[in-house]
């Protein structure tokens, strides 16, 4: 029987003796149907889950309420049943989420007047209302035979999306195909998710590229879920199964309230707040030169399983990610050592710079674990406009009103102290470990251009660099020296960050900070 | 085709129960293991992108290679060191993220290298380089 194969169980019961409640059990009926069951037969050989079937798992169990099932396309001809888009609203771990799945097996959720229009009015309805946003996306794009309607139809979807972004958290999810002006909708929503040899994303395809340029290349290698997470820096989570796709929803809205004006949940993780472990206060080497995983530190910090790291597979240099601080969300902000010296360049800052500002929109306090040596030189980076990504960390740091709170783990070099929330950018609270050396640049390029003379001079020049480079060590880089300038609010053992930091959270909770009154600024992209 | 590559089969791991009420429960699967295709989920390879990087390692940055710890024909796997470039003052190690074979080695102990230089190349899945 068909009823069997939706969850949406109709809730009332229905005699069907009534002819009125049989028409509309027969209409509601079809409507869930969508295309058919030939095309839903379609859709599962292709390994691929129907629009309700993913509503299904991404909502809590029967809390889904669809609106508009009965909308129609208006040009007529044959019924397009929802127009290829299933809107409602349901809970996600018992809050309000409004929701559009895409439904392919209707004209290829190709996106016309009627289904822009009800993905609009619903997008409306959660900006009225301040709640959350999450698409699912499968479409082939514009309907063609509804031409201009359908290219208006995504501006008016674009236009929302960016009036509501920082208002609401929107979230994207590709499911299949999203080309052309369509992947400009997730674009510009908060979070973007993909699912492996499964969701394609790009402006053009591969056959108009090999026409025009004649580049030859598949879908897979253009826009797949694999070139977004790890070379365009698209894909802030992706995902094998468009089940693990959907609970990667679930939980990272887990971190996030419903709105710009509420608190992220706290959420009781179970994990003692003074859990001091021993193994990290020898994490770091005594060798400078020495790597060691900024991972494994945030690890022992964070609560237990609770970092949920956005782009992990582009810009490794850099780390962000959503964790908890006994049980309250943070914003966590890191540079990885162990990849590439953990320097700041392009796509880092860009990374970082999204994320902070993402924090900030949804009142996330943001935890800045610090270790960089500086931004990479080179021609590449600089003609690549290095200049104008880092200036982003530094305007989305001083922007950010909430509590800022950083730690200096190792290396805090010249402009990458500055820009990685330091107290001159605002930050509440800053922190550093024993090992800390904050300078303008490295001890052995500061000597170098300090004491050339001596070092030529001396009988065994490189015995004297590394003589004076440590003494300078001593000297300058110390986190002594920098507390005593009044820049650090302490040196702390690295176990006794955890307890110091929540701590710190607790303190930093009501913070109000006034902002000059302006249209918006001029933010460098 | 392998069970793993019927979609079918996929479909029922897509209908999979969800994971039921994650915030409640606080532990929950690593995001590495449910990321796209990825075959260095928890590896730390030292590489700020890992694209590509089961046919070839590029310099991730400009440098001086100290230490190479593999040779042609070698068999590494996951999260073996390859080769150890220090720049910026810092020891790199390079890792690969697969089980692979190494294919050509080209570069040495003590070169310069440029960003972008290619380090390793591996053989290509079912057929050996030519």
């Amino acid at each position: 029987m068909m009823e069997a194969a939706f969850h949406t169980a109709p809730k009332e019961p229905m005699p069907k003796t009534d002819p009125r409640l049989q028409e509309l059990h027969a209409r509601r009926t079809a409507a869930r149907t969508g295309g058919g069951p030939e095309r839903i037969q379609k859709q599962h050989d292709k390994g691929k889950l129907t629009a309700r079937e993913r509503l299904d798992l991404l909502l809590d169990p029967d809390s889904f309420n669809e609106t508009e099932p009965y909308a129609a396309a208006r040009a007529g001809g044959e019924p397009v049943p929802g127009d290829g888009v299933v809107t409602g609203f349901g809970q996600v771990d018992g809050r309000t989420a409004f929701v559009y799945a895409q439904d392919f097996t209707v004209q290829g959720g190709t996106l016309g007047e009627v289904q822009s229009a009800k993905i609009c009015r619903l997008m409306d309805l959660a900006l009225q209302n301040g709640k959350p946003v999450v698409g699912l996306l499968d479409s082939g794009g514009a309907r063609i035979q509804e031409g201009i309607q359908s290219l208006n139809g995504y501006g008016e979807i674009f236009r929302r999306n960016a009036l509501a972004s920082g208002v609401i958290p929107q979230v994207s999810v590709m499911l299949g195909p999203c080309a052309g002006g369509a992947a400009y909708s997730p674009a510009l929503t908060d979070l973007i998710v993909m699912v492996a040899k499964q969701s394609f994303m790009f402006l053009t395809g591969p056959e108009v590229i090999k026409a025009v340029t004649h580049e030859a290349v598949d879908l897979e290698g253009l826009g797949g879920a694999e070139v977004h997470a790890a070379v365009s820096g698209t894909a802030h989570l992706s995902a094998a199964t468009e089940a693990d796709a959907l609970a990667l929803v679930r939980r990272a809205l887990g971190y996030l309230p419903s709105n710009h004006r509420k608190q992220p949940p706290f959420v009781e993780a179970g994990d003692d707040p003074q859990r001091m472990d021993p193994a990290l206060d020898r994490l770091v080497p005594l060798d400078p030169s020495e790597p060691y995983s900024m991972h494994a530190a945030l690890q022992a910090i964070l609560d237990r399983g609770s970092l949920l790291e956005l782009l992990p597979s582009w810009a490794k240099n850099a780390v962000t990610g959503f964790a908890r601080l006994g049980g309250r969300a943070v914003g966590v902000v890191a540079q990885e050592p162990a990849t590439i010296a953990g320097v700041m360049d392009i796509d880092s800052a860009d990374k970082i710079a999204r994320f902070v500002r993402l924090c900030d929109c949804f009142n996330l306090p943001l935890v800045t674990f610090v270790d960089s040596p500086g931004f990479l030189p080179g021609v590449a980076q600089e003609h690549g406009g290095v200049i104008r990504h880092g200036a982003k960390v530094l305007y989305a740091y001083s922007e950010a009103s909430v509590p800022k709170i950083s730690v200096i783990t190792r290396k805090a070099y010249g402009g990458a102290y500055i820009v990685m929330s330091s107290r001159s950018l605002g930050a509440d609270l800053a922190f550093a470990w024993p090992s800390a050396e904050i300078a303008v640049m490295g001890a052995e390029g500061a000597v170098n251009i300090l004491q050339r003379e001596a070092i030529a001079a001396a009988p065994d020049p490189a015995a004297a660099r590394k003589a004076l480079a440590d003494e300078y060590r001593k000297k300058y880089s110390s986190p002594y020296g920098a507390a005593a300038a009044g820049f650090l609010d302490d040196v702390i053992a690295p176990s006794e960050t955890r307890p110091r930091l929540i701590a710190a959270l607790a303190a930093l909770e009501g913070k109000r900070l006034p902002r000059p009154d302006r249209k918006h600024g001029n933010m460098p992209v | 085709m392998t069970d793993k590559d019927n979609p079918k089969n996929r479909v029922v791991a897509n209908r999979r129960r969800r994971q039921s009420n994650p915030i409640a429960k606080g532990e929950i699967a690593s995001p590495h293991a449910l990321r796209a295709g990825a075959r260095n989920d928890t590896i730390p390879t030292g590489l700020p992108s890992d694209y590509k990087s089961d046919e070839r390692i590029l310099a991730p940055i400009p440098g001086v290679v100290m230490q190479v710890f593999v040779e042609v024909g070698q068999r590494v796997a996951p999260g073996e060191p390859l080769l150890v470039i220090e720049a910026m003052k810092m020891k790199n190690t390079l890792r690969s993220g697969h089980a692979l074979t190494v294919a050509g080695v080209h570069v040495r102990a003590g070169e310069t290298i440029p960003a972008g230089k290619l380090l390793v190349e591996f053989e290509r899945k079912g057929r050996l380089r030519g």
